[in-house]
């Protein structure tokens, strides 16, 4: 397990606006670090930074071993895959091509792409399950599969470093665990995943380690059970939760409290009204 | 599942093939069509050297073939020109005059027309100065304010309208060249020369192969700026350069031909309608269909029908009454057909 | 593929537009333009001597052998200018506009003439057709056919109408090169002789202020100041211009008019697309404040259209009628006219006494 990448002290300013605010932490291979934390609170720019779409203000980021702009733009490409969470519209081309487009700095070929190409754009629609997508127009594909060619067309890039941003937006519930679960298998070949996540369930399940970020500061950092707690997402959040770890299980359940509490007095008031017995078992809420 | 990538190799070679063989058939049927009578058995001794007539063969070798010529090779580079202006930009509108060079093109022109002493040979320079002029005004422009697609789009605009206007100003000070400087506009290959298709070929042959090279790159940069650089295309450099070297092409010849509308917007749409948006696809095919129509145009333009009292009409009126139509069909169909 | 590779094929492609560039003005560096200033032609009727070297229009030399008999017009002056030196039989190719002298039309009608396209657009494989051993090019417009021409190995001489000194000299050159050197001496006598008795008869007059339009004033008023041709014309005719301080041609204001206060308001035009003459004269008579300009209160706004205009607006042989025309217009008491109509067409041979004797 090499240490992939490396941050320190980073920081992205845009003048007065501290997009990051000194980041430490680093990421090894085998890994699925989840990085979660507020709407604006740097998860896009973190990512994009290490990709080497914004420049950083200070700070170093070590990929590898190396900074980060020694490379290449074909050799960083090789290392590290980035997908955005937008595109722009209007390809009129077969989502198999904008997989292969992937394939680009791997491919022998400098026109067409090569039997490997083909076969590693293959592999990654197989993971994904959208080998059924292959033949269609991008154009025609609902958002959710248009993510999912898009995702396989970062996966056909073969590389060990990936990183995503909002990979599973706008994602049914199958397809969600679908994507998680392709990461997580790639960890586990040995790839070094970064992903931002919005879902903290997602986070929880999925991720091997969990950054928090608030106004580009890293708030906790360590496995989901210390970051994802009731105080932590209390305060960074700003909404009023209960985090509850299921110790069978190994997952947290997050509860906004009005709802909790809410549903505790409804229950209550209509099993008064019934005089019947609470409609709901009375293990999950009222045991507390 | 998928397409084979022989399969992709051998549907291209096909493709050209095809319009190859249209193109060539056009080209011989197109040394038959002009004022002069000049049949296909004298087509023949011609070639073979064994005509004894020195005015066909003058008029064949050193007026039509070179004319007609230079009509193919002058479609075949708006149609590729006006394929890579759209995939840069994004845009389905956008023509391979949109960095504004026609305008300056033709103020070039004018220039040349009117301004006495200058000699009569320097239109085609004038006109090549201009184009590449306003280009470099609009990437300087366009660099200052951020260097998006958009900006770009933008900047050709401003500069565009600003040499249109300094145009109008030349017009309205010479009225009497005021026709000539017209006719220019319009487009015309009555001039056309083995000279014009030497430079025009010294010019362009490395602009469009360069632009072929990197066609797949240019799907990629269909993206945009971030998606293309995670792939390893460095937008930053291969955006203006495409740029560059699709407006020289083009320069070179507007300067012999004038400014002619309309191949340039309507080819790549129509073998997109076919193949779809994949410029490895799209920008060969778009040149031999520039190529056609360019050619089939010049053609009508040359037939000896006395219609217009023996005037002559100017191509790029003719390509807008075959591109419009053209056009309007295609945008009735679904605008997703539009998609790049 | 990386920036390198990028800075190189720039660079490279630079270099071949330069190369390109360069090219294109290598090229035309064999077509010597000295520019130099048409030499002044002797106009002796002796008979020209072959091989002779002429100088054109654009200061190309070219180089004559024998009487040329296969003479391509391409500008409705031009033709007249060869008509005039009694060349109808070597003509075979005029174009599309020329319309004058009469002999032209039956000539064409036999099939001995064929039209040759447009002005701005001649029908190149036409004239290599016809086979001619000499195509004359206006050079205002059509300088940009000269090396397609030349492309064919046609002999081109380009020749200028931009004055009175213009269109002695291309008789003259036009006689020199077809041997019919006493016709052209014939003729520029005759444009310099009415020039003299014009000039003569008006030693002690004075001129009087005129107006020139280019055109019917519906269609935007212009009018031609100094430097034109017909400025030139009005000149001799005894007239000034009221805007003879502009260069070229000027668009007056109705103010400009008013404040001019022409004597004469001369509208001279080719045609008069469809309007009817004296429509126009309404026209003007009728703009606010005009009627106070002196031309409107005495009803002399006149309109030479048709064969008139031609006189006027091509720089041939017929430029001592359109001299005659003017001054007799502008002046009648000096020339004894009487009964000039405002409007002189086709027929105004009928209406001008071109008698100098």
């Amino acid at each position: 397990m090499e240490c992939e990448i490396q941050i320190d002290d980073l920081k992205v300013h845009y003048g007065a606006i501290k997009a990051l605010d000194g980041l430490n932490f680093s990421v090894t291979s085998g890994e699925v670090l989840g990085i979660i934390g507020p709407n604006g609170s740097g998860k896009s720019t973190l990512l994009n930074t290490i990709s080497r779409s914004v420049k950083p203000t200070s700070g170093s980021i070590l990929v590898r071993g190396k900074s980060r702009d020694t490379y290449s733009n074909q050799e960083f490409a090789r290392i590290v895959s980035a997908l955005l969470p937008q595109w722009p519209s209007g390809f009129n081309m077969k989502s198999m091509d904008i997989v292969l487009m992937g394939c680009r700095n791997n491919t022998k070929g400098h026109w067409w792409e090569d039997a490997n190409d083909l076969k590693a754009a293959r592999e990654s629609l197989a993971l994904l399950n959208a080998v059924d997508l292959a033949e269609r127009n991008f154009d025609t594909l609902s958002s959710g599969e248009q993510r999912k060619v898009m995702i396989a067309k970062s996966l056909a890039q073969r590389t060990s470093i990936v990183l995503f941003d909002e990979p599973v937006a706008y994602l049914d519930l199958k397809h969600k665990f679908e994507v998680m679960e392709v990461l997580t298998k790639l960890a586990l070949e040995g790839k070094t995943i970064v992903v931002t996540l919005h879902d903290l369930d997602l986070a929880a399940k999925y991720c091997d380690k969990v950054i928090l970020i608030s106004h580009g500061k890293i708030v906790a950092a360590g496995l989901p059970k210390e970051v994802i707690t009731t105080d932590l997402i209390k305060s960074v959040y700003d909404v009023d939760v209960d985090v509850k770890w299921d110790e069978d299980l190994g997952y947290p359940i997050i509860i906004p409290a009005k709802l909790a509490r809410k549903s505790r007095s409804a229950i209550a008031a209509k099993a008064k009204a019934q005089s019947r017995s609470p409609a709901f078992p009375d293990s999950h809420f009222m045991a507390r | 599942m998928g397409l084979k990538v022989k399969n992709r190799k051998a549907l291209l070679i096909s493709y050209v093939s095809l319009l190859l063989i249209f193109l060539v058939l056009l080209f011989l049927g197109s040394v038959l069509v002009g004022t002069a009578k000049i049949s296909v058995l004298q087509v023949v001794e011609s070639i073979l050297g064994l005509d004894n007539n020195q005015i066909t063969h003058n008029i064949l070798f050193d007026y039509r073939i070179p004319r007609v010529l230079f009509a193919l090779i002058t479609g075949f580079i708006l149609g590729v020109a006006g394929g890579v202006m759209q995939a840069l930009t994004r845009n389905p509108l956008a023509d391979p005059y949109i960095s504004g060079m026609s305008a300056g093109a033709a103020v070039g022109a004018a220039l040349a027309f009117t301004i006495a002493i200058l000699p009569f040979y320097s239109m085609p320079i004038l006109a090549f100065i201009g184009a590449i002029g306003s280009l470099m005004l609009s990437m300087f422009i366009a660099r200052r304010a951020g260097g998006g697609a958009m900006s770009f789009v933008l900047a050709g605009i401003a500069v565009g309208t600003f040499c249109n206007a300094i145009l109008m100003v030349i017009i309205a000070m010479n009225p009497y060249e005021a026709q000539g400087i017209m006719y220019w506009l319009f487009g015309s290959f009555s001039t056309a020369s083995w000279q014009a298709i030497e430079v025009t070929l010294i010019v362009a042959i490395p602009c469009i192969l360069l632009i072929f090279w990197w066609a797949r790159d240019v799907n990629i940069m269909l993206f945009g700026e971030e998606h293309a650089k995670q792939l390893g295309v460095n937008a930053k450099w291969l955006w203006p350069a495409l740029l560059i070297l699709s407006s020289l092409a083009v320069a070179a010849c507007v300067a012999y031909a004038g400014i002619i509308g309309f191949i340039g917007l309507v080819s790549a749409h129509v073998v997109r309608l076919v193949v779809g948006s994949d410029n490895r696809f799209v920008l060969p095919l778009a040149g031999l269909t520039g190529a056609l129509l360019l050619l089939a145009s010049d053609d009508l333009v040359r037939v000896p029908i006395n219609l217009f009292g023996g005037v002559e009409l100017p191509v790029g009126s003719v390509t807008a009454m075959i591109g419009v139509p053209v056009f309007v069909y295609l945008l009735l169909r679904k605008g997703k057909n539009f998609g790049m | 593929m990386n920036s390198k590779f990028l800075y190189i094929a720039i660079i490279v492609v630079v270099v071949v537009a330069v190369a390109g560039l360069g090219y294109m003005l290598v090229q035309s560096n064999n077509n010597p333009n000295n520019n130099s200033t048409t030499p002044v032609l002797n106009t002796s009727t002796a008979p020209t001597v072959y091989p002779l070297t002429i100088t054109d229009a654009d200061g190309r030399n070219v180089t004559f052998y024998s009487p040329p008999t296969r003479i391509v017009a391409m500008s409705p002056a031009i033709t007249e200018d060869v008509f005039s030196l009694n060349l109808a039989g070597s003509v075979v190719g005029v174009d599309n506009y020329s319309d004058y002298p009469p002999q032209l039309l039956q000539l064409e009608n036999s099939g001995n003439i064929t039209t040759c396209g447009g002005y701005t657009t001649p029908d190149i494989e036409q004239i290599a057709s016809l086979n001619p051993q000499v195509v004359f090019l206006d050079q205002s417009l059509q300088d940009s056919f000269v090396s397609t021409l030349a492309n064919l190995n046609i002999t081109v001489v380009v020749l200028s109408g931009n004055s009175i000194s213009d269109v002695e000299h291309n008789l003259i050159l036009i006689g020199q090169i077809t041997n019919h050197t006493s016709d052209a001496t014939t003729q520029v006598d005759q444009i310099n002789n009415t020039i003299n008795y014009v000039e003569a008869k008006l030693q002690n007059v004075t001129p009087v202020p005129v107006m020139e339009l280019a055109g019917p004033p519906e269609d935007g008023m212009w009018s031609a100041a100094n430097g034109t041709f017909i400025n030139q014309i009005m000149q001799i005719a005894g007239g000034t211009n009221i805007f003879g301080n502009y260069q070229s041609w000027y668009e007056p204001s109705g103010e400009d008019v008013i404040n001019g206060n022409p004597q004469f308001v001369i509208m001279d035009s080719m045609e008069l697309y469809g309007l009817d003459p004296q429509s126009i004269i309404s026209y003007f008579n009728s703009q606010p404040g005009f009627s106070s300009v002196s031309a409107v209160q005495n009803n002399h706004f006149y309109i030479v259209y048709g064969q008139a205009g031609d006189t006027v607006e091509r720089a041939g042989p017929r430029i001592s009628d359109a001299i005659l025309m003017y001054a007799e217009i502008l002046h009648p008491n000096v020339f004894n006219v009487t009964n000039i109509p405002t409007i002189l067409g086709d027929n105004y041979t009928d209406y001008i006494n071109t008698n100098i004797g």
